[in-house]
């Protein structure tokens, strides 16, 4: 009886031990990081416990709310748009053709690239001096010589980002939606036709639901996923020009790594992980309704 | 009813939990970050070396090993170097002698700039003395300072020191802009690079070029000694028909937009604070110097000047697309004169900062690591790559302009470098001065400070609100640290 009621916990104490010392001791140490005024480089000393001094701060820090609004902005336009952008591609490229394979492989391709090289390819896309971007819109006449083009103008730039970050991230969504509607049966689309459904209606009544736990996972993945955007914002424009595209894991990142203010930078990162942690939960019970269909 | 969870759900609970916390922990704790993360301070561009022919002519017969006269005994002893990869190639030249004048080895640490600050800080703080000597920026003391070994007594010290090294050869305002400390010296100036206006000799020196703008402004077109005089030549090269504009301006926000207001406010009579330690940035100087930063852009700057850092810069005015730049000269003057990337070789010089010569500095010192757990080693490392010797060494192999002011009327730095190079940087050498580096907030400041000179220069503010919102931003930095 005993083995059988705590035998198997017994056999998870190895991964539960390591899962603990790599996992759960750092939050717990973030955690009281997170209510001291700690500057690394004023040492030990400045370690003061302020109880919810960094909270109560952090309420009325105006780049950490901007960077909060940058950061939806961003989630919302980026997710959006690969999604979108992803099934379009996925309902075009499903089926089998003559060349179908090559041209999949080539949309694949971003997917494989490191988020830096990719931030550094668009950032002389987008350049008004070398990119070719601003010489074709030039060359059409869209856009003048002496206008702030690109990254540099602050109400494209947050855009440009979601923009690379389409580019980057569509082929996932691509990916998986394909697989997705390879798998419904063609006995759906047959008996659908029998009865006189067109294109459209084939769509909307037997594709889309049956993507539909997928397109959750997706879309909530994604957003987990771009609320931690970091590298393309850094990359491309450091956050500016001024605040406008201050994501908020570079201002973590600024507070943590730049200012070394580890307990201002702790609270902050508590505030992202509450967020982060709203959408895993969505993402669990999707999964687990997905489980049961 | 309570309803029971499964133990298959309650794992995929705590898994998706975790992961959640540790990816945002990660991100927090930049688990992302890219190799290339900016804002690491200061740092000026790499230098580029000068032509290799150039470099082995020189060094031949030229470099002579400095003879052992101390006392000192260090035979067996390791010291533990960081420094980072640039400098690395004349190092190497000085471990081979430091093991043949001592019987000491020296173990490397090499890492790019901003890898290099973190490393080390995170090391000094825990006070493991992983670290005995290390390349350290100036921007950086206000970090640093309290982990690095006062020198003083180590130089003053007949059985330590060298007696033939020369330490008369470091400028004391240089030391003391660049190497100190709370007073004390911490470390030697080992590359300087600072900021200095540079300019195409072929347009500035033009006869048809200087007829014309005497005809159009009464004056002599010479290389700007005010900042009038600078508005006036670059707004006569700005040709945008001919793909020629009249001032580099690096406008993407990073540390080089805020080394370009620096270079203005300290000519218009700004200082960081005042005597208590207030900050006094929104000064008269601190808004005129936003406003003519931005005006310098918007009038001046070619198209894509506000997504641009130094590499952007530095490229188009070797393309020959800006007559004059600010710059940090050690790239863009040494590597103007490489044909394979410069289409200006041969028609670049420099002077100092309009209005006085006071431009941003920047450049590398050495220093010791205060727990070093072998600090005469550690010294005598440090002073062997500061000889004379490898001085010209690091000149001559990666084109590091010389932390000492005698190499600048010596040949091989003179027959390198345009005529008249060498005395204008090391003019502005002992007049240029860094951003705030005394407090341990320094890095808030200066990022601050970028922020909203890039607002600024971006339109997003006017130069006045943007001036008093960093002041703003500065006093709330430094009440927070109680430093005032």
């Amino acid at each position: 009886m005993w083995e059988k009621r705590y035998f198997p916990f017994l056999l998870t104490l190895p991964a539960t031990v390591v899962i603990a010392l790599v996992v759960i001791y750092p939050i717990g140490y973030a955690g009281s990081l997170a209510f001291q005024n700690w500057n690394l480089r004023r040492g030990a000393a400045s370690g003061a416990f302020i109880g919810l001094g960094n909270f109560e701060r952090l309420v009325t820090d105006s780049v950490f709310l901007q960077s909060l609004a940058n950061t939806a902005y961003y989630v919302v336009v980026s997710v959006t748009l690969e999604f979108l952008a992803g099934l379009a591609l996925a309902l075009i490229l499903h089926g089998s053709f003559r060349g179908v394979a090559i041209i999949r492989s080539i949309i694949m391709m971003p997917l494989f690239i490191v988020p830096v090289v990719i931030a550094l390819i668009w950032r002389i896309l987008y350049n008004q001096q070398f990119g070719p971007i601003y010489y074709v819109l030039q060359s059409l006449g869209l856009t003048s010589t002496d206008s702030q083009f690109g990254l540099a103008n602050p109400q494209w730039a947050m855009l440009l980002i979601a923009g690379t970050s389409v580019w980057q991230i569509m082929p996932f969504v691509f990916l998986i939606l394909v697989a997705g509607m390879q798998s419904v049966p063609i006995e759906q689309y047959e008996a659908a036709k029998i009865d006189g459904a067109n294109t459209l209606q084939e769509f909307l009544h037997i594709t889309l639901p049956w993507l539909k736990p997928l397109i959750m996972f997706i879309l909530l993945f994604r957003v987990m996923e771009s609320l931690k955007v970091f590298d393309l914002v850094i990359m491309l424009t450091g956050g500016g020009p001024g605040s406008v595209t201050e994501v908020t894991s570079l201002y973590i990142y600024r507070q943590a790594f730049q200012y070394m203010n580890m307990g201002y930078a702790s609270a902050l990162a508590f505030v992202l992980l509450a967020v982060v942690l709203v959408f895993s939960v969505i993402l669990i019970r999707v999964m687990r309704v997905q489980k049961t269909v | 009813m309570r309803r029971r969870i499964s133990r298959r759900n309650f794992v995929a609970l705590v898994a998706v939990t975790l992961g959640s916390f540790g990816t945002a922990q990660l991100t927090a704790c930049g688990g992302q970050a890219p190799a290339s993360v900016p804002p690491a301070p200061q740092v000026t561009t790499a230098p580029a070396a000068p032509p290799k022919a150039v470099a082995t002519q020189q060094s031949a017969g030229q470099a002579t090993a400095p003879a052992v006269t101390s006392t000192v005994n260090i035979k067996g002893a390791n010291v533990k170097y960081l420094v980072i990869a640039t400098m690395e190639p004349s190092a190497r030249e000085a471990e081979k002698e430091f093991k043949d004048l001592y019987g000491a080895s020296v173990t490397f640490s090499i890492l790019p700039t901003t890898t290099l600050r973190d490393k080390f800080l995170v090391e000094a703080v825990a006070r493991t003395g992983a670290y005995d000597v290390v390349n350290i920026s100036p921007w950086w003391i206000g970090d640093f300072g309290p982990f690095l070994e006062p020198i003083e007594k180590y130089v003053n010290d007949p059985k330590v020191a060298q007696p033939d090294f020369d330490y008369k050869d470091y400028n004391p305002d240089v030391l003391k802009a660049y190497c100190s400390f709370e007073g004390k010296t911490i470390g030697l100036p080992y590359r300087a690079d600072h900021m200095m206006l540079v300019y195409r000799t072929d347009l500035l020196e033009d006869p048809k070029e200087k007829d014309a703008f005497k005809a159009k402004y009464g004056a002599e077109l010479v290389p700007p000694k005010t900042w009038d005089e600078h508005d006036k030549i670059a707004e006569f090269f700005t040709r945008p028909d001919k793909s020629l504009w009249g001032s580099a301006v690096m406008g993407k926000r990073s540390h080089q937009s805020g080394a370009q207001w620096i270079n203005r406010f300290f000519s218009f009579g700004g200082q960081y604070f005042d005597a208590k330690g207030v900050p006094t940035i929104n000064s008269e100087a601190g808004v005129k110097a936003m406003g003519h930063l931005v005006n310098t852009g918007k009038k001046f700057g070619a198209p894509g000047y506000l997504t641009h850092e130094s590499a952007e810069a530095r490229q188009m005015f070797w393309e020959g697309k800006y007559a004059l730049s600010e710059a940090w000269p050690g790239g863009t003057v040494v590597g103007a004169q490489d044909p394979k990337q410069s289409k200006v070789v041969g028609k670049v010089n420099g002077v100092v900062m309009p209005g006085g010569g006071i431009g941003c500095g920047g450049g590398w010192f050495l220093a010791m690591s205060a727990d070093s757990k072998n600090k005469v080693a550690a010294f005598k490392w440090l002073e062997l790559l500061a000889t004379k010797k490898y001085v010209k060494r690091a000149f001559e192999l990666q084109g590091e302009m010389p932390g000492r002011l005698s190499p600048y009327k010596e040949t091989y730095v003179q027959s390198t470098l345009p005529k008249g190079f060498a005395e204008q940087f090391a003019t502005a050498f002992t007049k240029s001065l860094p951003p705030p580096n005394r407090y341990p907030e320094d890095s808030e400041l200066k990022s601050e400070l970028d922020r909203y000179v890039s607002e600024a220069m971006s339109g997003i503010k006017p130069p006045k609100q943007a001036m008093d919102e960093a002041q703003q931003s500065w006093v709330d930095v430094l009440k927070r640290a109680g430093t005032i």
